[in-house]
């Protein structure tokens, strides 16, 4: 229940920031202050997610399993700047860590 | 992206142009169809790894799955079921998702001088439907022109099919995420998806400089509860982003 009430939270605010402007602000431009922020704001918080998930909450003692996961999310950060394709993204990333995995089980 | 010629889209044409049958645009219906095609092509396989990524978390599956009409965003949905299962706090939740769209309010501000001049309730549903791909679907067409009745069918009609779409396709991922076996290790869907997400916000050197001091800081604070690491890792990586923009200018 907390779960759905959470969500629900995030869409009430979510459609805040969507209708900023088309319901409440009218014509006023955006202030020039604000540009800054929101040019910035999302490469970072995407890029610290994407750290703390890929590496865990074990944090920098690396495992075989997170240096995996690490050198996939690179294949994949690799093929999502060349071809700009989220589907293309996910199969380049899981066929990077299958291939890591399969490599590493023939070694041992 | 199939654009038709600006003069023939009818935006204050008589109630009697073509294609038009008891107030309905049925040619702003159908370009919005034919042209939203490749967006949803594009979103299934986002929706479906949301959804895996649902199934794999420790949110129950329902509040999950309702993220998709609740939320309606794939990037803070996926942010906030991968945050609320790793039992960050409310405010973090609620903070990253503001982050994650913080861009909402420059689509919402371009759109709001025409939207204007659209009846009330057009302004009170529209946003909801607002996301990246419509928006650029439809200020295309505002810069051709497209404006009243004509323009609101538009929207609405790539919305719906937009929703028509996500929803089913973020609750197919919920239900196969569990069969498949756990040695295929769906739960990197999440990793890849937002480094899929990250690459595009990356359109400069200070947005790079963003992101590198963003993704440190939250791994060297990765101990923190509450997820205030990644707050941590937000707001200096913001912080060095601007900076960097005005050094580097």
């Amino acid at each position: 229940m907390i779960d759905l009430a959470i969500i629900a939270a995030a869409g009430v605010l979510t459609w805040g920031l969507r209708a900023s402007f088309i319901v409440f602000a009218g014509d006023r431009p955006l202030p020039p202050a604000a540009e800054g922020v929101l040019r910035y704001a999302r490469p970072a918080v995407l890029a610290a997610l994407v750290a703390s998930v890929t590496i865990g909450s074990g944090g920098l003692a690396l495992s075989t399993t997170v240096l995996t996961r690490v050198a996939a999310a690179g294949a994949a950060g690799v093929t999502a700047w060349q071809w700009r394709n989220l589907a293309l993204t996910l199969a380049a990333g899981f066929a990077a860590l299958w291939s890591a995995q399969l490599a590493i089980h023939l070694l041992q | 992206m199939a654009v038709a010629n600006p003069a023939t889209i009818p935006a204050a044409a008589p109630a009697a142009a073509a294609g038009r049958l008891d107030g309905l645009h049925l040619d702003a219906m159908r370009a919005a169809s034919v042209e939203v095609l490749p967006v949803i092509l594009g979103i299934i396989p986002f929706g479906l790894a949301i959804g895996v990524a649902v199934a794999d978390s420790t949110v129950s599956d329902g509040a999950g799955w309702a993220g998709s009409f609740l939320i309606f965003a794939g990037s803070a949905h996926l942010a906030a079921v991968t945050l609320l299962g790793a039992g960050a706090s409310v405010a973090t939740i609620l903070l990253t998702v503001f982050t994650i769209n913080a861009r909402l309010l420059v689509y919402s501000a371009s759109l709001g001088p025409t939207f204007r001049q659209q009846p009330r309730w057009f302004r009170w549903a529209a946003p909801y439907f607002l996301v990246d791909q419509l928006f650029a679907m439809t200020w295309t067409r505002v810069e051709q022109g497209a404006a009243g009745a004509w323009l609101r069918q538009y929207y609405l009609a790539a919305g719906l099919l937009i929703g028509l779409a996500w929803l089913p396709a973020i609750g197919a991922g919920v239900l196969v995420g569990p069969v498949v076996p756990g040695s295929w290790q769906l739960s990197f869907a999440t990793s890849a998806l937002l480094t899929g997400l990250l690459v595009p916000a990356l359109v400069n050197r200070p947005a790079w400089i963003a992101a590198l001091t963003g993704a440190s800081i939250a791994v060297a604070l990765i101990g923190l509860p509450n997820g205030l690491n990644l707050v941590a890792g937000a707001v200096a990586g913001t912080i060095a982003g601007i900076v960097a923009e005005r050094s580097l200018r």
